[in-house]
C-alpha cells in the first residue's frame, strides 16, 4: 500500500505539489491523470525516491521510501525521458539492473524481449523511441517489482504493442501483485486498464477513487423538452456542466443513475437518456469546474 | 542469520556494482595508460637513450667500461633526482581532476540524476562507488606504467642508480597530489549543476587560496610602504593547491644534498605540503559526502547547487579579477585613478558574468545589482583598509619590553647577502635587552617621522640630493608569540649612522649579524678563496676572520672593503663569496699579506688616474658630477657626460677614447686636475694605498672635495671611469 500525506513539492517559487493525500492500495491498477503541470511526474519522482518531499510523507507499505535501499529493489520507476548507459544494449542494461534488483530475472527478460521481437544485443541508440520504451517496459518486468511507475510510458506505443503491454501488466497484477501507477495523458487507454484513478491539477489532488465508483457517480443527460430549459429548471441535479442546443439539453450530472433517472422521469420530458461518462470526458468537465478548459485558453 | 546473509548479499552486491562502473568507464583506464606510458616509461626510454649513446663527452672522460657505467648511473641518478618523475608528477594531479569531474558529470544531467537516484543504491553507496572507480580507474595504470618506468631502467642496467626508499617517496607523494586533486574534483561536481560549472568550479577551486593569498600580498606590497615580503604567504597558500604544490615539491628537490652520487636521493619530507594535502583529501572528502547527501536531484541543470555558495563564489571571483585588473592598469598606466577605475569596472563586469552563468540568461546581466553594489563596497573596503594602513602596519614599532628577539639587517652596509642569517639559512636573531633597545632608538626616530620611501602607490622614492639611502630589515619575535617583519626603504642613511653606529658596536649585536660565519666551524672548511684566489691555510685564515669579526667596530664600515673571503665546507657544498675583509680586520690582513695573496688583481685594469679637486666643497656638486658621470655606470656613458660639459661633442668614432688633457680641458671651471699617475703598476699602488675603487656599504665616508678619473688598460674597454676617493686617504700631494 502508498500512503500519502500532505505531501508538498516546491522548485524555486513554482509549487507543484500542494499538501496531496492519497492512498494507493496494493495490487490495484492506478491511473494518474491531471493537465500539464499538474505534477503527475514529480509524484511520480517522489514515489520513486529520487525527490526528497518539501513537506508531508510517502510511505510504501508502511516505510519511508527516500533512501530506502531494501524497499526500492521493490519499485521500479519508468521515467517518460529514457535513460541508457552510452552505447549499450538491452544485455547490458540487464546486467546493470540484475546487480542492483536482486530479483531480476533472466528468464523472463529473455521471453519477455522475444515476445516483442527485439534484439537484445541491438545497440539501443539505435532504437526508435517505442522501441526504447518497450525495452524499458522488459527490464522493468524483468526486475520483478512490487511496484512500478510508470510516466507517460504508453505514449510513443503502437496500439498492437498498447496492448500487449496492457496484458502483461494485468497478468503481472494477477500473478505477483503487482502495483503499477501509470501517469498518462491517454485516457481512453487509460479507462482501459486501470481501476483507480487520481486527478492533478495545479499541484494539489482533485479527486482520487475507483474508476467504476467515478463512472457511476456522474452521468451525461440528454434530453429534449417541449420548450426550452434553463440550468434553474434542474435545480433538485448536481448539474456539473449543462449545454443547450436548441431543444435538446445536454447535462452533466452528479449523483446514482437510479435518483437521476426518477428526477428527469418527474420532469416529462419529450426524450431523456443516461449515457456513461468516458474518463476523457470525465476529465473535461472536471476541468472546466476548475476553469481550466477550453474556452479559457482561446479567449 | 537473516542479518548475516543481507549484509553478505549487500557487500557482494558492492563489489559487483563496482566491477559493473569499471566495465562501463574502461575507457578512462585506457586514457590514463596513454598518458601515464608517455609520461613514464616512453620518458624514460628517451632519457636513457640520450645516456647510453655513445658521445664526446662519455669517450673522452671514460677509459674503462666501468668508469663509463659510473658515469652513465651518475646522469640517471641525477636525472631521476630532478626530472625523471616531472611528468608523472603533473600527469597524475591533471589527470585525477578530470577523473574527479567525469566521475560525477552524470549529476549535471537530469535524465541520469533521475535513473541514478531512482535505482535501489543509496546515495552512500553510490558515491563510494564512483569515487573508488575513479581511483581505481587512475591509479592502477598509474603503478603498472610506474613500475615499467622502473623495470626499463633495471633492464637497461641503469638499476642500481634507483632506491627503493626515494621511489616509494615519490610514489606516496604522487599519491598524496593525487588524491587531494580528485577530492577537489569530486567536490565541484557536488557544488555544481551544470557541466560548465563544475569544470569552471574544479579550476577556481584548484587555485582560488594561492591566487587570494598572492594577489593580497601584491596589494600589501603596493601599499604598504613597510611590508618586506618575508612571511612569504604564498609559499605556504601553493600547498593548498596540489597542483601548485607539487611543483614546489619537485622545485625543492635538486637542492637536496647528494651523498652517494650513482644513486638516486631520497627526497625531504615536506612536512607541511604533506599534512595539507592529507587535510585536503579527508575534508573535502567528507564534505564532499555530506553535499551529496543533501543535494537535491532536482538541482541538475542549475549552475550552482547550494544558494550559499553563490554570493561567496561570486564575491571570491569579483575580488580576484577586480584586483588583477587594478593591478595590471596601475603598472601600465602608473596612475592612481586607474587603478581604482579598473577595480570597480571589473568588479561588476564579473558579477555581470556570473550572473549570466547562473541564470543561463544574458538579460540576467542587470540583476541583483545591490548585492554587486555591496561585494564593491567590500573590496574597496578592503583596498582602503591597505591604502590608508588603517591598521597602523607602517607606524608599527614593538617597544623593547614587548620583544622576545629581534634581528636588524641594514641591507648595503657591507654588500654581503648573508647578514642576518645562520648557518642554516634561517634568520638570526639577537635575544639581548641593550640590542633591542638600541634597535628601538634606532627606528623610533624613522618610523615617527616616516623617513622613508613612500608605498609604490604613493609616489617615488624621496631623494632630497644629500646622499646615500639605505634599506633596514627588522624582523621581531615577540613575547605573545607573533611575529612581524618589516622593511624600511630609502631611508637617508645619515639618519641612521649615529644609532647604528652604537648598536654596531655592541658584540652581540655582531654575533647576531655575523652568525652564519661565526658558526663555521674551522673544523669543517675544505677550500677558502679570497677574491677567486686559492688561500692555503685554510683554516688558519677562516679562525682569524672569525675573531676579526668579532673585534671589529663601526669605523671598519667608513672605510672601503680590500677583499672578499668565501670558503665550502662539509656543512654547505658552495662557495660563500660574499664575506667582505676591511683594513681594520688586523689578523686576516697580516695573514694575507704573508701568503702574499694577490688580493688586488682588479686594480690591474687600469692604467692611468687623473685626481680632481671640485671647485666647491659642497658635497652635492660631486654627486651631481657623479650622478652626471655614472648614471649607467659605463665607460661611454661617463664620455657622453664628460661630453656634455665642452661645447663640441665627442665623435662617435672616438668611442670615449680621449686623452687626459682633453679630460682636463672638460672639467675645466667644475674641477682642477692635482694628480696624474701613470703606469698600471703605480696605479694599482695609489689604489692599495687609498683603497680607491674598492666596493663599500652605505656608511663609507667619502672625500666630497676630491675624485678620480680611472683609465682602462684594455684597449677593448678603453675610457674612462670615475671613482670616489674615501675621506682621509688622499696623500697631502695630490689634495
Amino acid at each position: 500500500m502508498i500512503e500519502m500525506k500532505e505531501l508538498s513539492k516546491q522548485f524555486g517559487d513554482i509549487q507543484a505539489l500542494h499538501q496531496v493525500s492519497a492512498t494507493i492500495q496494493k495490487g490495484s491498477i492506478f491511473g494518474l491523470i491531471g493537465s500539464n503541470g499538474a505534477g503527475k511526474s514529480t509524484l511520480l519522482r517522489l514515489l520513486a525516491g529520487i525527490y526528497r518531499p518539501d513537506y508531508g510523507e510517502i510511505r510504501i507499505d508502511g516505510e519511508p521510501v527516500y533512501e530506502n535501499e531494501r524497499l526500492k529493489q521493490r519499485i521500479f520507476y519508468i521515467s517518460d525521458d529514457q535513460f541508457f548507459f552510452n552505447n549499450s544494449n538491452m544485455e547490458d542494461m540487464a546486467r546493470y539492473y540484475a546487480v542492483i534488483y536482486p530479483r531480476f530475472s533472466y528468464d523472463k527478460f529473455h521471453r519477455l524481449t522475444e515476445l516483442f521481437r527485439l534484439d537484445s544485443k541491438r545497440n539501443l541508440n539505435t532504437f526508435s523511441k517505442g522501441m526504447q520504451k518497450q525495452a524499458h517496459i522488459i527490464l522493468a518486468l524483468a526486475c520483478e517489482p512490487d511496484y512500478l511507475f510508470c510516466d507517460e510510458t504508453f505514449d510513443g506505443l503502437d496500439p498492437v504493442m498498447r496492448q500487449a503491454v496492457k496484458r502483461l501488466l494485468a497478468d503481472a497484477v494477477v500473478e505477483q501483485q503487482l502495483t503499477p501507477i501509470i501517469a498518462s495523458h491517454n485516457l481512453r487507454e487509460l479507462e482501459d486498464i486501470c481501476d483507480h484513478i487520481g486527478l492533478l491539477h495545479q499541484g494539489g489532488i482533485v479527486f482520487e477513487r475507483e474508476l467504476d465508483g467515478l463512472q457511476s457517480n456522474i452521468q451525461k443527460v440528454q434530453c429534449a423538452f417541449s420548450t426550452a430549459k434553463g440550468i434553474e429548471d434542474f435545480s433538485g441535479l448536481d448539474v456539473v456542466t449543462m449545454e443547450q442546443r436548441g431543444n435538446l439539453s445536454i447535462l452533466v450530472v452528479r449523483g446514482e443513475k437510479n435518483d437521476i433517472e426518477a428526477y428527469m422521469k418527474k420532469m416529462n420530458p419529450l426524450y431523456c437518456e443516461l449515457l456513461p461518462l468516458s474518463l476523457e470526458e470525465i476529465f473535461i468537465t472536471e476541468m472546466e469546474v476548475l476553469g481550466y478548459d477550453i474556452q479559457q485558453l482561446i479567449y | 542469520m537473516i542479518s548475516n546473509n543481507s549484509s553478505t548479499k549487500g557487500k557482494n552486491n558492492s563489489k559487483k556494482l563496482l566491477l559493473h562502473s569499471l566495465q562501463m568507464y574502461w575507457w578512462l583506464a585506457v586514457i590514463c595508460s596513454v598518458v601515464y606510458c608517455f609520461a613514464g616509461p616512453v620518458y624514460t626510454l628517451l632519457k636513457i637513450d640520450s645516456i647510453r649513446r655513445p658521445s664526446n663527452i662519455n669517450y673522452l672522460s671514460s677509459a674503462t667500461e666501468e668508469s663509463l657505467l659510473s658515469q652513465q648511473l651518475e646522469r640517471m641518478s641525477d636525472w631521476m633526482n630532478a626530472e625523471g618523475f616531472m611528468m608523472l608528477y603533473f600527469s597524475v594531479v591533471v589527470l585525477s581532476a578530470v577523473i574527479g569531474c567525469v566521475m560525477f558529470f552524470y549529476l549535471q544531467q537530469k535524465r541520469q540524476v533521475n535513473f541514478y537516484h531512482s535505482q535501489p543504491v543509496t546515495r552512500t553507496r553510490l558515491f563510494i562507488n564512483q569515487y573508488v572507480v575513479g581511483l581505481l580507474l587512475n591509479l592502477v595504470p598509474f603503478v603498472i606504467m610506474l613500475v615499467l618506468m622502473l623495470l626499463l631502467i633495471a633492464g637497461y642496467g641503469l638499476g642500481t642508480s634507483l632506491n627503493m626508499t626515494a621511489i616509494l617517496a615519490h610514489g606516496g607523494m604522487m599519491l598524496l597530489f593525487s588524491l587531494a586533486s580528485y577530492s577537489i574534483a569530486v567536490l565541484s561536481g557536488q557544488l555544481a549543476g551544470t557541466a560548465l560549472t563544475q569544470i569552471a568550479l574544479n579550476g577556481v577551486l584548484h587555485f582560488c587560496v594561492p591566487l587570494a593569498v598572492w594577489l593580497m600580498q601584491l596589494l600589501c606590497n603596493l601599499f604598504l610602504a613597510t611590508y618586506s615580503g618575508t612571511f612569504d604567504f604564498v609559499q605556504t597558500a601553493l600547498k593548498f593547491s596540489p597542483l601548485c604544490a607539487a611543483v614546489l615539491y619537485i622545485d625543492n628537490i635538486p637542492s637536496v644534498v647528494l651523498m652517494n652520487r650513482m644513486t638516486m636521493s631520497v627526497p625531504p619530507m615536506d612536512t607541511g605540503i604533506v599534512f595539507v594535502q592529507l587535510a585536503l583529501i579527508v575534508l573535502l572528502t567528507v564534505l564532499s559526502w555530506f553535499l551529496y547527501q543533501k543535494r537535491a536531484s532536482e538541482a541538475a541543470g542549475k549552475a550552482l547547487v547550494y544558494r550559499v555558495s553563490e554570493p561567496l563564489l561570486k564575491a571570491y571571483l569579483m575580488f580576484v579579477v577586480s584586483i588583477a585588473a587594478g593591478l595590471v592598469f596601475f603598472m601600465t598606466v602608473g596612475n592612481k585613478l586607474f587603478f581604482y577605475f579598473a577595480v570597480v569596472v571589473f568588479a561588476v563586469l564579473t558579477h555581470m558574468t556570473c550572473e549570466v552563468i547562473i541564470q543561463h540568461d544574458f538579460k540576467a546581466m542587470g540583476k541583483r545589482l545591490p548585492q554587486c553594489a555591496v561585494i564593491v563596497v567590500l573590496i574597496l573596503a578592503i583596498v582602503g583598509v591597505l591604502r590608508y594602513d588603517v591598521s597602523g602596519y607602517d607606524t608599527y614599532l614593538p617597544k623593547p619590553e614587548q620583544v622576545e628577539r629581534v634581528s636588524l639587517v641594514i641591507d648595503s652596509s657591507e654588500n654581503s647577502s648573508w647578514l642576518g642569517y645562520d648557518i642554516d639559512g634561517e634568520i638570526s636573531f639577537s635575544h639581548d635587552d641593550a640590542v633591542k633597545q638600541q634597535v628601538y632608538a634606532l627606528l623610533e626616530p624613522i618610523v615617527a617621522e616616516k623617513n622613508y620611501r613612500a608605498s609604490s602607490f604613493n609616489g617615488l622614492i624621496v631623494v632630497d640630493g644629500s646622499g646615500n639611502y639605505s634599506s633596514v630589515r627588522v624582523y621581531y619575535e615577540l613575547k605573545n608569540g607573533r611575529k612581524a617583519a618589516r622593511q624600511y626603504r630609502a631611508v637617508p642613511t645619515n639618519a641612521l649612522e649615529e644609532n647604528y653606529r652604537e648598536l654596531y658596536n655592541l658584540s652581540v649585536y655582531r654575533e647576531m649579524l655575523y652568525r652564519n660565519v661565526l658558526q663555521t666551524s674551522p673544523e669543517t672548511v675544505k677550500e677558502v678563496w679570497v677574491n677567486d684566489v686559492l688561500a692555503e691555510d685554510a683554516k688558519v685564515l677562516l679562525q682569524a676572520y672569525q675573531q676579526d669579526l668579532r673585534e671589529r667596530n663601526f669605523e671598519a664600515l667608513t672605510k672601503g672593503e680590500i677583499a672578499r673571503i668565501g670558503w665550502s665546507s662539509d656543512q654547505r657544498n658552495r662557495r660563500w663569496q660574499n664575506n667582505v675583509i676591511y683594513e681594520s680586520d688586523k689578523r686576516t690582513v697580516a695573514l694575507l699579506t704573508e701568503a702574499q695573496l694577490k688580493a688586488e688583481q682588479r686594480w690591474n685594469d687600469y692604467d692611468q688616474i687623473l685626481i680632481f679637486r671640485c671647485e666647491s666643497t659642497e658635497r652635492k656638486m660631486v654627486d651631481e658630477i657623479e650622478r652626471k658621470l655614472f648614471s649607467t655606470g659605463t665607460t661611454e656613458d661617463a664620455d657622453t657626460m664628460i661630453a656634455e660639459t665642452r661645447t663640441e661633442s665627442a665623435s662617435a668614432k672616438d668611442n670615449g677614447a680621449f686623452s687626459a688633457e682633453e679630460c682636463v680641458q672638460r672639467l675645466e671651471g667644475v674641477a682642477q686636475l692635482t694628480g696624474r699617475i701613470e703606469g698600471t703598476d703605480a696605479v694599482a699602488a695609489f689604489c692599495r694605498q687609498t683603497n680607491l675603487y674598492s666596493s663599500s656599504g652605505d656608511f663609507a665616508h667619502y672625500d666630497n672635495s676630491h675624485f678620480a678619473l680611472l683609465h682602462y688598460a684594455d684597449a677593448y674597454n678603453d675610457g674612462w671611469q670615475m671613482t670616489r676617493l674615501y675621506e682621509d686617504t688622499l696623500p697631502a700631494q695630490y689634495q
